[in-house]
């Protein structure tokens, strides 16, 4: 292994060698920071000095200010702890600042300095653990070990979080997660419980020109979306806390997820006087082998050829206690289906021909502020384009050509200050062409499927501490949940729909 | 996409995994994600981290946002005063409770006094969100006062302009719902900072007065 190793330094070029470096270098910049990383977190409300209900309407659900505190790279502080390990230089930069305003040469360091360094640094390390109960209107499809046909509690997921800042412009939220084993088990040798989660590590930083305020940074994640501000987008979606057992619709756009900890990206992105809002994100897969150290199981999706380019638009007007937002997101990407999945042949190689799919989404949110309580209302319409080269020159798919849409519309009020009770119901859709090669052919009438499915999503949740400080603030929060979930239709039939329609109660921890 | 169920078998040995996780053009996405967050730290220099503690909720340039008021151009001496009135819990509205008596518990003494000067110094950009046809009644108020409800000029105070000074803080340009807020908390029983005169100045202002003085002052340069 080392001598492979050893081989792999000499041999393998000059872009190894510089990742290798890197890998290093981030290793001994996380050590230095003694920091991993975090959701809701509890390490943000350390970091900032404010209550979960600052940022949050109902975790993980953001306020305009957990919008803000996002875009910012999770840098903002103000609490009683330092922001950074390092040395903190803020009073004198503010003094900078200043003097920079007002035309003055240099800069006198103000006393506080000594006073600001001698804030206590504790690392921005979170956890959180679902516990959940999960009822089914039918019992579960065999094989369900471990679990029972039916009312099941599992503790899943389990998270580790880095959440916070590194330096005073660099921050992540990065989550490792374990996910318990699904119901009759992971079917292939790369099924990971523990794998790597969310993770959106910023540069942020403000500036101004002329008239205009910017907001500008950097992003690089995981997960399409992920680094969103807004929970129209798929990664920050409703249902926040979800059951693992359930069925749940089998047809999903690819940028609802599909790609989620398969692929890095590095994006760009900017905050215009508080309005306007663009992003731009490419994004590459990462190798085979890359993702199942990194419990990913590869065989997920196929191998995406290229860079899948990602983009964002929004434009968020505010005034008073109102905001609304109004906006684009989509992205492009070509998957080469694995030519055998089964892995008999001990190959990874894909078809040639790929699988293009072009997601166009529109989002909506408006939200209000009252004295306590917030009224939230949130659409999301994601249209995907397919154009399946591969699956139709295999048979796969049956046409050339596909579409699939998916929308939500959701309504959300929390209420109360500490004690919050949340209640949130959503109207969900999916539909798409008929295609007998991906979606079967009804048993009764003989005609090819299609994706469709819709229904009724419904939870009432209560938070105990929303804008006071928790017990043992900062260090612990909690969310218990009673969600229901009612099928109309399901994988594009009405028949036995009813069957999956799922309660799931569970009690989401922070700290 | 549409999932399909995946059949595998057979793992794959220790050395071959090491050599593939090793290879492939993914380690550049790895090189550049790591360098692309990491190296704009080291070129740019990307604003002050203590204003924009401010900033995060008081919008970028200090500007206000939401619920959270204009920063920019305030009187320092004023911004002061509340920065300590939020830390003495004499401030004591419901959002100066929920946002601002955390936001400076853990500031030094130095530290509000520099953000204080480093907003005032900032230009502000009056917010033009009030009802213009009730900003001429607005202004009438503001300038003379309403002397048979015994209700006193603003002006007299707060200047011509609705500049403020020392620490009678600006009014010109402020957003409507944060001025209308404030001066119906004056008649809520909410205090702010010690020996302020407005709790008796604005408690013979009724709603029209009060949306009406809103108006006005928010178009005010």
């Amino acid at each position: 292994m080392q001598a492979d190793r050893g081989r792999f330094l000499c041999f393998r070029g000059s872009w190894k060698l510089v990742a290798v470096a890197a890998i290093l270098f981030s290793a001994l910049w996380l050590t230095i920071a003694l920091a991993p990383p975090a959701q809701a977190l509890p390490s943000f409300a350390r970091q900032t000095g404010q209550p979960c209900g600052t940022c949050h309407t109902d975790f993980p659900a953001l306020t305009p200010y957990g919008r803000r505190f996002k875009l910012l790279g999770y840098t903002a502080g103000g609490g009683q702890f330092r922001t950074t390990p390092f040395s903190s230089n803020d009073a004198m930069s503010v003094r900078a600042e200043y003097d920079k305003l007002r035309g003055y040469a240099k800069a006198v360091a103000p006393q506080s300095q000594a006073e600001a360094d001698r804030k206590e640094w504790v690392p921005p390390i979170s956890m959180m653990a679902v516990v959940g109960f999960t009822h089914t209107q039918a019992d579960l499809p065999a094989p369900t070990d471990p679990y029972a046909p039916n009312n099941n509690t599992v503790l899943t997921p389990f998270s580790i979080f880095w959440g916070g800042a590194i330096t005073s412009n660099i921050g992540a939220f990065a989550q490792v997660t374990y996910n318990a084993v699904p119901a009759g088990g992971f079917g292939d040798p790369f099924g990971h419980t523990w794998t790597w989660d969310n993770a959106d590590v910023r540069f942020a930083g403000t500036t101004t020109v002329g008239p205009l305020d910017i907001v500008y940074g950097v992003t690089a994640n995981n997960n399409p979306t992920v680094q969103d501000l807004w929970n129209t987008t798929p990664a920050w979606s409703f249902p926040y806390a979800a059951s693992n057992l359930a069925s749940t619709p089998a047809t999903k756009t690819v940028v609802e997820g599909a790609l989620a900890a398969h692929v890095g990206g590095v994006g760009a992105y900017a905050m215009i006087n508080d309005l306007l809002y663009f992003e731009v994100t490419g994004y590459k897969m990462l190798s085979f082998s890359q993702q199942n150290a990194l419990g990913t199981d590869p065989f997920g999706v196929g191998q995406l050829g290229g860079i899948a380019p990602y983009w964002r638009v929004t434009f968020e007007p505010h005034w008073g206690r109102n905001t609304w937002m109004i906006g684009t997101f989509g992205m492009y990407s070509e998957l080469h289906p694995w030519l055998n999945t089964a892995f008999g042949t001990w190959t990874t190689a894909v078809d040639p021909l790929s699988d293009r799919f072009t997601d166009i989404g529109f989002d909506t949110q408006y939200q209000y502020q009252g004295d306590a309580f917030w009224l939230t209302l949130r659409g999301s319409y994601i249209r995907e384009y397919q154009r399946l080269d591969s699956s139709f020159a295999s048979l796969a798919a049956a046409n050339p050509t596909n579409l699939v849409n998916s929308m939500k519309l959701q309504a959300s009020v929390a209420m109360g200050a500490d004690n919050r009770v949340v209640l949130t119901g959503q109207y969900f859709k999916i539909s798409g062409t008929s295609d007998a090669g991906l979606y079967g052919t009804d048993a009764l009438s003989g005609l090819a499927m299609t994706p469709n499915s819709d229904g009724w999503q419904a939870e009432i949740a209560y938070i105990p501490f929303g804008a006071g400080k928790m017990i043992g603030w900062p260090w612990f929060n909690a969310r218990i949940g009673l969600q229901y979930t009612y099928y109309n239709k399901f994988n594009g039939s009405t028949v036995g729909a009813h069957d999956n329609n799922t309660l799931f109660l569970h009690a989401w921890f922070a700290m | 996409m549409t999932e399909a169920p995946f059949q595998m078998c057979g793992v794959r040995k220790p050395e071959a995994r090491w050599r593939r996780l090793m290879g492939g053009m993914s380690w550049k996405i790895v090189v550049l994600a790591i360098v692309g967050s990491v190296a704009p730290v080291l070129a740019f220099d990307g604003g002050d981290s203590q204003v924009r503690n401010c900033t995060w909720c008081h919008g970028a340039g200090g500007q206000g946002y939401t619920v959270a008021p204009r920063l920019a151009g305030q009187r320092s001496e004023y911004l002061e005063s509340q920065i300590k009135s939020f830390r003495e819990h004499t401030r004591d509205n419901p959002f100066s409770r929920q946002y601002m008596w955390g936001a400076v518990a853990s500031l030094a003494p130095q530290d509000a006094r520099d953000l204080a000067a480093y907003f005032a110094s900032v230009p502000p950009k009056p917010a033009n969100d009030g009802d213009s046809f009730l900003a001429v009644r607005g202004k009438t108020i503001y300038l003379d006062g309403i002397p048979e409800a015994n209700v006193a000029s603003c002006y007299a105070c707060h200047g011509p302009n609705a500049e403020g000074v020392r620490n009678i803080p600006r009014l010109g340009g402020l957003a409507y719902a944060y001025l209308k807020t404030r001066l119906e908390q004056w008649g809520q029983g909410y205090h702010s900072g010690m020996g302020t005169p407005m709790p008796v100045v604005a408690r013979s202002l009724g709603p029209n007065e009060i949306e009406a003085l809103a108006s006005y002052l928010s178009f005010v340069r």
